[in-house]
This record gives structure tokens, sequence and C-alpha cells, in this order.
């Protein structure tokens, strides 16, 4: 009896089955979820967790991978809504093709960045794309065409419009959420496992060494930083659709680079699935202390989960993914060897 | 001729690190470059490998000047190094750290990984294929910049100081290893060392490098027998004496 419970645990374990059954069951859950638990809030939640997953997702594929950390994906983030809500309030263009054309720009900026950044290493690169955000935050809030400090507002339509990218309901935001986040992750999952993928990797590990080994650093170093920009970018988009509001203070600046980062880092930086599992922690861990002492001291919710996220990054340096692979690999040589 | 290096020199501020160094190579040569700490050897290798732009000279490759090129584009027209101290992609397995160099020459990932387990097989690293690179220690981790090198498919390899920190067995396995990718597959070899014992059982032709010049080159018995040689190694003193 032992044996054979031995040899079923052996096979659940066996990795690759193991990833893609968790993943289709997972996939099945999220798709069904909205038939079983209904509410505005309940959708609200998810859609912030995946919008989360999208945002860390994306700044893995260039800091997670190649270790060149970015503090200034707020910037690409902004660019793609304010490129979407400005083609729509000025020449009525649907927000679906201003999300390709706000990606692509957010792109471009990222090449333009990427240029003299990738020559930098370590802490001035980081300074150099912390710059970047706080540069573009500081231009738009003294630009009135962008709406200045105030922001702009979407113009709301009445009813459902799968044009304008408005619904009355929150549903069709959470679906088109999951989409680009199952789109997002499985890009990521398919450059983990590809050349491209080592070759980030390698960058991370010893650039001088990758080089030696025929990897033209700043070329896959520009081309997942364009990569990570657009889908950043695309994900501008659907918060300005989601929220009808955006202004400097609500997604720019190194604040909001500081948010997109912390999730892949708790999740597991340099995995694809870390950002999913950090976006579930970052904002459901805020949700749940912001229902518990929102109405106490005002700040109270905001001080006590920043101790929450210092002492996880103090008790899981790696990220949660990393902690749970060293100890299921304690678990197969205490148990299974 | 297949390789050549041409009045090679580089300063870094005052320092003259290299200094009109010039000697070619034939293909399938096994050439040493030795001299003491700090005559310009690793400083060379530099050069060639492109990790340095070197102030005046050439390095011709097959007809062409690759002096101005980026290590990768190095490594993409056949020329290999290991370093010396040996620079492993730590958090990848030792496999995945030879695929990075397999994957120069193919896009394939199977392909990559078949010249992965190819090159770990013949240097006695398969079964520890999956074991992360940081937790490699000695004459492993050496065979692993080798391994690496070797998985580019290069026409040269340049080897610098392959047995430093090795006891006399790991040493004299190492220089085995040498001399059997040489026979296997015709491969040019430049080796750095400063102990004459390990290049000496391996070289066809040494060539004697001090205080960033090149003092002599030639036949290994004929080299080592020179008084400038000995000089650079034993002192003035001690050839007086």
């Amino acid at each position: 009896m032992f044996h054979i419970m031995k040899k079923f645990i052996q096979s659940a374990l066996q990795r690759k089955y193991l990833e893609k059954r968790a993943v289709f069951i997972i996939m099945l859950v999220l798709v069904l979820l909205p038939l079983k638990l209904k509410g505005v809030y309940f959708y609200h939640c998810m859609i912030f967790t995946f919008y989360f997953a999208v945002l860390g997702t994306s700044w893995n594929i260039i800091s997670g991978y190649s270790g060149a950390v970015s503090l200034g994906h707020a910037a690409f983030l902004s660019i793609g809504a304010y490129t979407s809500t400005i083609l729509l309030i000025n020449f009525q263009l649907t927000p679906w093709i201003g999300m390709l054309i706000g990606g692509s720009l957010s792109a471009l900026s990222g090449l333009v960045i990427c240029y003299p950044a990738t020559k930098l290493k370590g802490p001035y690169f980081v300074m150099s794309t912390a710059a970047f955000a706080e540069i573009l935050r500081y231009l738009t809030s003294q630009s009135k065409f962008a709406g200045g400090a105030s922001g702009l507002i979407i113009p709301v339509v009445t009813g459902n419009s799968l044009y304008w990218f408005q619904f009355i309901e929150k549903w069709p935001f959470y679906y088109i959420i999951l989409f680009f986040t199952i789109i997002v992750v499985f890009i990521s999952y398919k450059i983990e496992n590809s050349k491209v993928g080592l070759y980030l990797m390698a960058i991370r590990e010893n650039r001088g060494a990758a080089q030696m080994l025929g990897v033209n650093v700043a070329k896959y170093l520009r081309m997942a930083t364009c990569l990570s920009a657009f889908f950043t970018g695309i994900a501008g988009t659907f918060y300005a659709q989601y929220m009808v509001y955006i202004s400097p203070d609500a997604i720019m600046g190194l604040g909001e680079s500081i948010k997109i980062a912390l999730v892949a880092i708790i999740g597991g930086m340099g995995t694809f699935i870390g950002p999913i599992i950090g976006a579930a922690l970052y904002f459901g861990v805020g949700e749940i202390v912001r229902f518990l002492l929102g109405a106490e001291i005002s700040g109270l919710s905001s001080f006590i989960y920043g101790i929450i996220l210092i002492v996880f990054i103090l008790l899981f340096p790696k990220g949660l993914v990393q902690f749970l692979k060293d100890m299921g690999g304690r678990f197969e040589r205490y148990f299974i060897h | 001729m297949f390789f050549e290096i041409r009045n090679l020199s580089k300063n870094f501020g005052g320092l003259k690190a290299v200094n009109e160094v010039s000697f070619s190579v034939k293909k399938g040569e096994i050439v040493g470059i030795i001299g003491p700490n700090g005559s310009g050897k690793t400083t060379v290798f530099n050069l060639v490998t492109g990790f340095h732009t070197p102030d005046r000279g050439f390095v011709i490759f097959k007809d062409e000047v690759i002096s101005n090129l980026r290590p990768d584009q190095i490594c993409k027209r056949g020329i290999a190094r290991t370093f010396q101290i040996p620079q492993p992609l730590p958090r990848l397995s030792v496999l995945k750290n030879v695929m990075v160099g397999a994957y120069s020459k193919t896009s394939e990932e199977g392909e990559a990984r078949r010249k992965g387990l190819a090159v770990l097989e013949f240097l006695g690293l398969l079964g520890q294929k999956d074991v992360l690179a940081e937790k490699l220690r000695g004459a492993t981790m050496r065979r692993l910049e080798l391994a690496r090198a070797l998985a580019t498919d290069p026409e040269i390899l340049m080897i610098d100081e392959i047995a430093a920190g090795l006891n006399p067995t790991e040493s004299a396995a190492i220089v085995k290893v040498i001399k059997q990718m040489r026979e296997d597959t015709g491969l040019t070899i430049l080796i750095i060392d400063h102990v004459l014992n390990v290049v000496l059982n391996v070289v066809d032709r040494l060539v004697v490098l001090h205080h960033g010049e090149m003092i002599i080159e030639g036949l290994p018995h004929e080299v080592i027998m020179d008084r400038k040689v000995t000089e650079v190694y034993l002192g003035e003193y001690h050839v007086g004496a």
C-alpha cells in the first residue's frame, strides 16, 4: 500500500505534469468563478489582482529575467493610458486600437530609454529608469494637453459598448483582464523556456561571461524592455477604461513603479508564476487589512500593510515561489527518496 | 595566416600593460603564452576577445581584423575563452551554462541541448548536469569553464590559467583533456599559464611575455633554455651565479 502511495506521489510531483495540470485547473476555476461568486466588490478585487498580475509579469520580463531592475514602469503604464485616452477624447478612436498604439509608444519609449540605460549597471540603471518616470510625471502634470495635475476623465457612454470599451457591469472587465493575464503569462512562460529567456538569465548571472558565450547583451535587453513596456502600456489602457479617470498622481511616478516591482519581488522574480502569486498576495493582503482596519485610525491600514510587506520580504527574500520550490525539494528528499 | 596579433598595445593610464606584441598561430597549433604575474598575458587575451580595445595594433583572424569587435561577435566568429577566475552563471544549472554557449551556433533548443550534453559527457560532467553552477568547486568548475567554451564550437580556444588552484593530479587530468581536445577536433589552442610544468607538457610553441613585451617565441625546449627567460623566472642573481 505504501509503495502504491509513494508511486502516486512521485508521479504527481513530476514537475511538467504538475505544472500543466495546475495551470489548467486554475484557469478553469477563474473562468467559471463569476458564475458562483458575484458582487461588485468581488469583481473589483479580482480585476485588480489580474491587473497587477499583468503589470508584475510584464516587469518580470526585463527585470526578473535579466536582472536589470526598472523603477520606470509607471512611465510605460501612463504612456499607454494617456495615449489611448487622448486619442479617444480628441479623435473618438476606439480604445482597442488606442491600446495597441499606446502599447507601441510605450515600447518605443522603452527602446529610447534602453539605449543609454543599458550601458549602466546595477543601481545606475535603476536610477536612470526612476528618473525617466519622475520626469514624465512632472511633464504630464504641467501639460494642459494631458489635463495637467487634474488628469483626464474618460467620456462615459450610456449602456454597454464594446467599441468604447465601456460596460455597466464589471464581469466584462473581469474576462478582458483575465484574457490579458493569460496572454502575458503565456508569453512570459514561453520566454522563460526559450533561448531568449536563457540569454536574459545569463545576462543577469554574469554579463561578461554571457558576452563571451555569444550573447549580444544590448540587443536582448532592448528586446525585453520593448516587450515589457508594450504589455505594461496595454495594462495602462485597461486601467484608464476601467477607472474612467487618469491623473499623474494615480498612475505615474516612482510610487507606482515600486508597486509594480513589488508584485514580482514578493511572488518571485525571474519565475513566470511569481508575479501572479505576488499580485494575489499584494492586492489580497492590502484589501484584507483595509477591510479589518479601514475604519480605525486614518492611515493605520496603510501603515500595517507596509509592515506586513517588509516582514514578508525579510522572511522570503527570494520570493514566495522560490521558498515553496525549496520546501518542495526538501519534501521530495525527505519523504520520497 | 590563420591567427595573428600584430603590434598589439594597450595602456591603462600610465601603465603599458601590453606593448607592441606580435606573434602568429597556425591552424591546429597549441601555443603557450607564459610570463610572470603582471606580464600582460591576460590583457592580451582580453584584447583578442574584445573585452578591451587595443590602443594600437591589430588582431587578425582568418584574414579579418577583429580588434574592434564586441566579445559576442568574436565568439560567433569562432574564438572562445575561459577566464582566469572562473565566471560561471551561478544560479543556472551546469547544462544550462553550457547551452548558453551552444545557442551561439544554433537557435534550436533540441540541438543546443544535444550539443550541451555531448560536451558535458566529453568533460566528465554529465552526472552533474542539473547541479547549480555555484555549487561546483575546483577542478569541476574549471571543467565547466572548458565545457562552456567548447559548446560555442570554436576554431580557437583560449585557456587562461586552467590549472590555477588545482593539485598536481587535477592539473594533469586537465592537461590530458586539453590534449584530447586537440586530437579529437584539431582545435587551435592558446594557453596561458605561469606554471611551466603545465604548459610544457602540451604546447607546440611558446611565447614569453615580460612587463607587457614579448621577449622570445619558439620551440619549448629552446625557449626555456634561453637566458632571458631564465632571468625573468629566476632573476639575474640566479642566472649570473
